[in-house]
């Protein structure tokens, strides 16, 4: 039952907190750099001016208003919208419409970089989710990352083409509406393409994960053998998979919904607040990390309940 | 105060004097109805299946001006949207934000005329078109030579038999399926000043100018459309053919415009204000937005009681919203008694909108439909005035809007954000944002033409700021120097003098003459015929304990002092340096004091830099240039306070570790796509 699985999941990844405080950890500090760069612009825009004391006490439109007509680059990333909830949105909006690589060049390098650490640690990650303490997270982690490499790279293509066909659909929904009089049919149109194309990134995002538990847990030395693997899985036990996979959204999407609904936006801070509104992010994402661990727990689990018919080709490694 | 000394250029008296020559009347006496010399009965036909309309029109024109004419003068603006070669779809590439992108061919539009008599005499042969010496395939002006001079006072009759394509839109007139907003549509006459006829090919950059007249204008329609018009409607006839006759008639207007669709639902409402003639309101609904139909409704009457206190009563007694089909972009966009105003699916309330869009057509009945200026030429005097007055009512009704985004927006399309999300603490001014100034200062415009360049010859991608943005941060600098009821009286002079006529910028600018005692020319001089930009800063603060450091005295009396320690009772003697690194403007300098003490002083802002020095008993807090914020044209306002002791850092914690947890966020973003 995907119920069982996803608890025993959950009990997995409760089982490595060393290692999920490493990765949050590896998340704040990639953060740090340009969090300083940005403070410092800010910290020279504000000045000795009255708008420092504005901006402690809340938000001073004002000044935003200055600061978006000259602001550029990594500066013009800052916005109001990106306090409380808006963080949130604002990253949503850009992950499910492709255009997360269109921010400034600070930005994205800085997320590429996370993204190559990110590939890297995986492999220790699932490692230590399959194998227990036995085996080194280093080890690990240099083992398996150039197939996770790899598959990172077969994945940007076909997140790509998932993009692609989003941004198509999105195309056709406004040629179709240029004779639109009314605005709901077109809303349900665009949420009907914006869902699919989060159903096609999960998608392919679902096949690469138990791929990539493929090489791990069943030490797949051919990425393609493994992709074809995951896939077979797929289709072989779709509602197992499925369903503890969107098991797990659903927890995502009520951690997320209530980060929302509690984290501070504008308001009057004191020092105290703002480290509250701090930690609060901080716990989290913690609580995301430990999600996507426990479901790379679970898929360790359907991994080895269904047995692929390919023999083990770690021989030939 | 007033202001420094320094260059003025002298508005041009003649100037003046030729712009009330041009209205024929003397501008003292306010008119209660417009002297109505251009008037049109029309008969149109729409036949949906070729979207064309057959039109006859006979206008009625007296000459009001002190010159004879022997040719009539038309606008043929669909002509504009004839072609990729007119006048207006070439200003409109330059704007870069063109209405279609690759118009096919039942995107274009039309409109010809297919017969003209003058006095009952055939004069079709004669037409000619006036192309602009830029461009020879520009066919927005058509002339029709006449067979005598037209005296001072004659009045003539002229005929004309004209067929029009309905465009998909282009310029907020058009179609898109079955809905219609048909907007400058007919051949419509210019405007004869003394200088000759004022009728420019039309242009991306402006809208329109019409001498005031009365319609009378029959629409035969498809039975199945609701339709709305300029005027009231007097008749309504169904032919028995599938088709239905409508009639609306309205004087002292200088437009017609109207709109169909079977989608309509129709809400009506009376507006009602002590001491305001009644206005029966209509409103022409998508069904769609129903629940929104109180919100259009309340943003008009607010219009029309703010407005009509301020400056004038509104005279037609009804008045026409139309909520436009959602792609048929024709939304906010005025004429005479009926213009659109523009909603979505999902707005809620404090995100400014459907509010601010109906407050600003609805204040067109006003500014362009009252007081009717030349919009080729000076298209601020009605767009600056509207949107600084737009901005105003919104403030008194409804309070500062909120910060909000709109998400769900389609990559790669020009469909915007569905979702809106409001941050409800994160509050927007109306001084700066109400009246534009990030949008004013984000573009070119600061050091792009004077505002008094005609505003078609406004470099195209700067015209709205100009018109719209830099005119309404002018008058909000005005009422937050003169006050608002110095200013109210200005407007609401200039308003009722002009009423029904057609003022030029000097009108304008001769009623501050007329009651304001401060000699604004300076102030005008700036922002209006020149583009000086301005930013005042405090360039430094101290404040030393006041004594000498040194040797003091003479011989046997030099005594070394020590440095004083400021406890010692005799105060501190702080300075304040101010620097101004623009235009000049009158501002205050206040200095605030650790122990609440307060000094404010007034600086012309002639010189480059002024120090301000204040023995007080406590240190300087800090000091403020401009406190008020008087000057919204200051282009780095943040500059303008200084503390002693810099201030808090909390302010840039708390926003950088905001933005941490969106960083944060976005890199965790891109491991969805590593692994």
């Amino acid at each position: 039952m995907a119920t069982g699985r996803i608890g025993r999941g959950l009990e997995r990844a409760a089982g490595i907190p060393g290692l999920l405080l490493l990765l949050w950890l590896t998340n704040l500090l990639a953060a740090v750099p340009l969090t300083l760069a940005l403070g410092a612009a800010l910290d020279r825009s504000f000045g000795d001016s009255q708008v420092a004391e504005r901006m402690a006490g809340g938000f001073d439109s004002d000044w935003y208003a200055e600061h978006q007509a000259t602001a550029e680059g990594l500066a013009g990333t800052f916005t109001p919208a990106i306090s409380g909830k808006g963080a949130l949105l604002e990253v949503l909006e850009v992950w499910g419409s492709g255009e997360l690589f269109l921010q400034p060049a600070e930005v994205v390098a800085s997320g590429l970089l996370y993204g190559l650490l990110w590939a890297f640690l995986s492999g220790g990650l699932l490692a230590r989710l399959a194998q227990g303490k036995e085996v080194s997270f280093a080890e690990a982690c240099g083992r398996y990352f150039p197939r996770f490499l790899l598959l990172a790279g077969l994945s940007g293509g076909l997140y790509c083409l998932a993009f692609a066909t989003v941004r198509w659909l999105y195309g056709e929904i406004e040629r179709w509406s240029f004779e639109a009089a009314a605005e709901t049919p077109v809303f349900f149109a665009v949420l009907a393409a914006t869902l699919l194309g989060w159903i096609l990134l999960h998608g392919i995002r679902l096949v690469f994960d138990l791929a990539r538990v493929g090489v791990v847990a069943g030490d797949r030395s051919h990425v393609l053998h493994a992709l074809g693997e995951s896939l077979g899985l797929v289709l072989r036990r779709p509602l197992a998979i499925i369903g503890t996979y969107l098991g797990f959204g659903i927890f995502l999407g009520l951690w997320m919904t209530f980060y929302a609904a509690v984290a501070p936006t504008a308001g009057p801070s004191a020092g105290p607040t703002v480290l509250v509104a701090f930690f609060g992010y901080q716990v989290f994402h913690l609580g995301r990390l430990f999600l996507r661990a426990s479901w790379l727990a679970s898929a360790i689990e359907l991994w080895r309940e269904s047995p692929s018919p390919r023999r083990s080709d770690s021989a030939a490694s | 105060m007033g202001f420094g000394a320094h260059e003025v250029r002298a508005r041009d008296p003649a100037k003046q004097e030729s712009a009330e020559e041009a209205s024929g009347l003397a501008v003292e006496a306010p008119l209660d109805v417009s002297p109505r010399n251009a008037s049109y009965r029309i008969e149109a036909a729409l036949d949906v299946e070729s979207r064309e309309i057959e039109g006859r029109q006979v206008l009625t024109w007296r000459n009001i001006q002190p010159v004879a004419t022997d040719e009539l003068c038309f606008h043929l603006y669909w002509n504009g949207f004839r072609n990729d070669h007119s006048t207006w779809l070439l200003a409109d590439r330059l704007r870069k934000r063109s209405s279609i992108k690759k118009p096919g061919k039942d995107d274009w539009g039309f409109l010809e005329v297919e017969g003209a008599r003058f006095e009952g005499t055939d004069r079709t042969s004669l037409l000619r078109y006036a192309p602009p010496e830029d461009n020879p395939h520009d066919r927005t002006v058509l002339i029709l030579p006449l067979e005598h001079q037209v005296e001072p006072g004659e009045t003539v009759q002229v005929e004309l038999d004209w067929r029009a394509r309905v465009p998909h839109t282009f310029a907020r007139t058009g179609n898109r399926a079955e809905y219609y907003y048909i907007a400058h549509w007919f051949p419509k006459l210019g405007v004869l000043e003394p200088e000759g006829w004022n009728c420019h090919p039309f242009h991306a950059n402006t809208e329109f100018f019409s001498d005031f007249g009365s319609y009378d204008v029959e629409l035969t329609l498809p039975s199945e459309l609701v339709v709305g018009a300029t005027g009231r409607k007097v008749e309504s006839s169904d032919l028995g053919n599938g088709t239905t006759l409508h009639r609306f008639r309205q004087d002292d207007v200088h437009g017609f415009a109207w709109t169909a669709s079977p989608q309509f639902e129709v809400h009506e409402r009376r507006f009602e204000a002590h001491g305001l003639p009644l206005v029966d309101m209509r409103l022409l609904l998508q069904p769609e937005h129903r629940s929104q139909a109180d919100r259009l409704f309340d943003a008009t009457a607010a219009t029309l009681e703010h407005y009509g206190r301020w400056y004038g009563p509104y005279p037609y007694g009804h008045l026409t919203i139309v909520d436009p089909a959602y792609q048929s972009g024709t939304g906010g966009m005025e004429y005479p008694t009926i213009f659109t105003s523009g909603t979505r699916l999902f707005n809620p309330l404090g995100i400014g909108s459907p509010e601010g869009v109906t407050i600003h057509e609805a204040g067109h009945q006003f500014w362009y439909g009252l007081v009717a200026n030349n919009e080729f030429e000076h298209a601020w005097l009605d767009e600056g005035l509207n949107t600084f007055s737009t901005a105003r009512v919104a403030e008194v009704v409804y309070g500062p809007r909120k910060f909000s985004r709109r998400y769900l927006a389609p990559a790669g399309t020009g469909l915007r954000g569905f979702l809106p999300v409001l941050w409800p603490r994160i509050e927007l001014s109306r001084a700066v944002h109400g009246n534009r100034l990030g949008r004013y200062l984000g573009s070119t415009a600061a050091t792009a033409d004077p505002l008094g360049t005609p505003s078609h010859r406004y470099l195209p991608t700067t015209g709205t700021r100009l018109s719209y943005d830099k005119t309404a941060l002018m008058l909000a600098t005005l009422e937050n120097h003169l006050g608002w009821d110095q200013l109210q009286q200005v407007l609401s002079t200039f308003f009722r003098r002009w009423q029904y006529r057609h003022p030029k910028p000097d009108d304008f600018f001769a009623v501050f003459d007329e009651l304001v005692e401060e000699d604004l020319d300076p102030f005008f001089d700036q922002v209006y015929h020149r583009s000086v930009r301005f930013d005042f800063a405090v360039d430094s603060v101290s404040s030393r304990p006041v004594g000498v450091h040194g040797w003091v005295g003479q011989g046997a009396e030099r005594v070394y002092q020590t440095r004083p320690s400021g406890e010692d009772g005799n105060g501190y003697r702080t300075e304040v340096v101010v620097r101004r690194h623009g235009g000049i403007f009158p501002v205050d300098v206040l200095l605030v004091f650790a122990d609440g003490h307060q000094v404010r002083e007034r600086w012309n802002g002639a010189e480059r830099w002024k120090s301000f020095v204040v023995v007080h008993e406590a240190k300087l807090d800090h000091a403020v240039v401009d406190p008020d914020r008087v000057l919204l044209f200051d282009e780095s306002y943040t500059n303008n306070s200084r503390f002693l002791q810099s201030p808090t850092k909390l302010g840039t914690a708390k926003w950088a570790s905001k933005w941490m947890l969106w960083l944060q966020e976005t890199l965790a973003a891109f491991t969805f796509f590593a692994g």
